[in-house]
């Protein structure tokens, strides 16, 4: 009993320690909390694979009656905006060259025979010019249906946890964890190499406590900033975003604990063996920027070749955000998550061992 | 502000100082090699990540299909979506064991014929039920485009010749591969990782370290002390951004459209832009830890999700669109895209240099002025 209460008080004076190290400073209390609010809200109004609006720009050199209700069909279609009166095909062609317009239509002057409406998109922005194309496929299939009223299909779509298929449902909340790692991996990754460069690394050694103790107390204060951090985020998603939390505090809290311990362990383990503090940064860094984005946030993880998804397994944000999205938007508990918590616990558990193995090491 | 840089310019730059300052970052830099982790690690990881694991274009797409009744037509439907290349197709005949398929994750995408579909076809008013997870938005909205482009496939080759099509040409990008789009795009973001990254460094070290002060101290002007660090890190972030471009061009096979000048051009003024943004940064910051934060936070990030660059700019809300085309970067993504995928357009692209250029200007002014301002 003697012997816990004198390991918590060793713990609970290096975490002191810590935290005024981070905290007393004004400048590294800002980066810590300013930033991640003002990323949240800008990404949360600009990161949408939706389109507001399509500008596009039509010719017709057919006089059939039809090609004037395929462009009355697409006109009324959402967010779709003529950038030009076309009278020529390269009027129509320059407008999508220019970047102008998104998408050009044409009607060929033998359409009423053909019935094919010739659709230029702009490659250069393959994603917006492939949603595009569906709202025109779209238009023109509801035609097709309104005139045969035979061998027609409309598609009636259900999209679970996120009716309207906001793109924000799904990047912000896998922000969540994706804006704190990168503070989170850095902070700890210059917890020793910043006191052995001011030399304050060797008076850590001659206070009482053991590596361990030392070990803990200083992986405490970074998770510590992760869950505030993370919390916060989640708050904004839910109470200014008014994304819907499906699920429990508690669970997101067991994710967010489990994901800050592993970031924490990836960090120490850098920090002890870098030498500098300039070294540490430049590790985490080449760290933590592959990890976002091989974590499924930005592309999904089932795009990627088959190879590469062993690469994107190792990877504890692939795990932190799915778990985040289940817990989140779709309400999941604790147990429904294990596969992916599991993981996550062992990639935890393997980045704090080798941390704990290379401190101890370094301190002898 | 404008008298103290006017001073500082009008005493213009000793050849002599410059030299030796320059030497001794070179000293530097060859005493703690890890910032060349930065230059070579840095686009090689980045490079291979975009080249091979960034794409947008899920294949195959995990669905299942449900089909109660196992009619012709639907049979049919069935068969067209096993012998597509676009998706996993696993059958069950009830909704129940859909469902527990869906909810276990095992599938993202449930199909469902109602019990009515049949008959409802004949008379043109079949619907069919597709019930996705929407957790991923953009998934779900491909998955959705590819399950109605077969389902229309799979049905409409029964319809009279009378029908409406669609003939499509995607533009610059033949074979729609995403690779394409989000590669000419990450030149940008990777330059802007390792220029801006480099250069948050540099003078946050010297006050890190206290040896600001006898920087200071001696007779070279804040001018040749910042032109000192821009010239030796422009030099080896320009090492970067050239690997970038070169790894990117063998790996992705994307195409150099447009003039090989204006590549050069871009590469050349984009990473001295980026490197004077981070000398600017480290300025400010004056702390290692905070400046190479910033750079990332307030560099990469912003370029890599408010540029276009992966989230075209048309689907953000008015403000963020505004903001958007404020920053530099913005215009750097434009230009790549010309240049690489399409070609032509040279006012344009030179606009889009011009801007970068006016930038960089702009940041290595305001990096001299701060320098001089916290050290003299």
């Amino acid at each position: 009993m003697k012997a816990l209460l004198r390991t918590l008080s060793m713990i609970f004076a290096i975490l002191k320690k810590e935290l005024i190290v981070i905290v007393m400073d004004p400048g590294s209390r800002r980066v810590l909390v300013v930033p991640i609010i003002v990323q949240c809200i800008i990404f949360g109004y600009g990161a949408n694979f939706q389109l507001e609006q399509v500008p596009y720009a039509a010719f017709s050199a057919s006089d059939d009656a039809l090609s004037r209700q395929v462009l009355e069909e697409v006109a009324n279609t959402p967010g779709f905006v003529r950038t030009r009166d076309c009278l020529s095909l390269e009027c129509a062609a320059q407008s999508v060259e220019s970047g102008e317009a998104l998408i050009g239509i044409y009607f060929a002057p033998d359409f009423k025979r053909t019935r094919e409406v010739l659709v230029m998109a702009d490659g250069r922005q393959n994603p917006s010019a492939n949603t595009a194309l569906s709202y025109v496929q779209a238009a023109i299939t509801k035609l097709n249906v309104a005139r045969s009223g035979q061998g027609a299909v409309s598609l009636d779509v259900r999209q679970a946890f996120n009716e309207n298929n906001i793109t924000r449902f799904t990047v912000l909340t896998g922000m969540v964890l994706a804006l704190t790692v990168v503070q989170v991996v850095m902070l700890s990754s210059l917890e020793v190499s910043r006191e052995r460069e001011e030399g304050s690394f060797d008076m850590m050694l001659m206070t009482p406590a053991s590596s361990a103790e030392m070990l803990i107390g200083k992986a405490l204060p970074p998770v510590i900033v992760a869950v505030f951090q993370s919390l916060t985020l989640a708050a904004i998603c839910n109470f200014y975003f008014d994304i819907p939390f499906r699920g429990s505090v508690w669970d997101l809290l067991a994710v967010i604990l489990l994901f800050g311990v592993a970031c924490v362990g990836i960090g120490l383990a850098v920090s002890v063996l870098s030498k500098t503090s300039l070294k540490s940064i430049i590790v985490s860094f080449l760290i933590v920027m592959p990890a976002i984005l091989m974590s499924g946030l930005i592309t999904p993880v089932d795009a990627m070749p088959q190879w590469f998804r062993y690469v994107a397994y190792c990877d504890p944000l692939y795990y932190g955000i799915e778990a985040v999205w289940r817990v989140y938007l779709q309400g999941e508990t604790f147990v429904q998550n294990l596969t992916l918590l599991l993981p996550l616990f062992g990639i935890a558990a393997v980045t704090l061992g080798a941390a704990g193995i290379l401190f101890r090491k370094n301190l002898d | 502000m404008l008298r103290t840089l006017k001073a500082i310019f009008a005493r213009g730059v000793n050849p002599a100082f410059l030299f030796i300052l320059i030497k001794k970052e070179l000293l530097q830099i060859s005493r703690d090699p890890s910032v060349l982790a930065v230059v070579i690690l840095q686009p090689l990881l980045l490079v291979v990540l975009y080249c091979f694991a960034m794409r947008m274009d899920v294949k195959p797409v995990e669905i299942a299909i449900v089909t109660p009744y196992q009619s012709q037509v639907q049979r049919q439907v069935t068969d067209a979506f096993i012998g597509s290349a676009y998706f996993d197709v696993t059958v069950v005949s009830t909704l129940g064991e859909g469902r527990a398929l869906f909810d276990s994750h095992k599938v993202k995408n449930l199909l469902y014929f109602p019990p009515d579909f049949d008959e409802a076809l004949a008379a043109g008013k079949a619907r069919a039920l597709l019930y996705e997870n929407g957790a991923q938005a953009q998934l779900a909205q491909l998955t959705q485009s590819y399950v109605s482009a077969t389902l229309q496939g799979a049905l409409g080759g029964a319809a009279s010749g009378s029908q409406i099509t669609l003939s499509s040409r995607t533009w610059y990008n033949e074979a729609n591969d995403s690779t394409w789009f989000l590669m000419s795009g990450q030149y940008i973001a990777i330059m802007t990782l390792v220029c801006a990254f480099l250069g948050s460094f540099v003078i946050a070290r010297e006050w890190d370290r206290g040896t600001m002060e006898s920087l200071s101290g001696t007779s070279a002007s804040s001018l040749e002390i910042v032109l000192s660090k821009v010239i030796t890190y422009y030099g080896l972030g320009l090492c970067g951004s050239m690997l970038t471009v070169f790894l990117g061009q063998m790996f992705s096979g994307i195409p150099v459209r447009g003039a090989v000048a204006w590549i050069v051009a871009l590469v050349l003024i984009y990473s001295f832009e980026m490197v004077c943004f981070g000398v600017l940064i480290s300025a400010v910051c004056k702390n290692q830890f905070l400046a190479s934060e910033y750079a990332i936070i307030i560099g990469a990030l912003p370029t890599m999700l408010l540029t276009g660059m992966v989230f075209d700019l048309r689907g953000a809300a008015e403000g963020i669109r505004i903001l958007g085309w404020l920053l530099p970067p913005t215009y750097a993504v434009e230009a790549s895209r010309i240049c690489f995928l399409s070609g032509g357009q040279d006012l344009t692209v030179l606009r889009d240099l011009l801007v970068q250029a006016l930038w960089g200007i702009f940041f290595f002014i305001c990096a001299v002025y701060r320098v001089q301002k916290d050290s003299k």
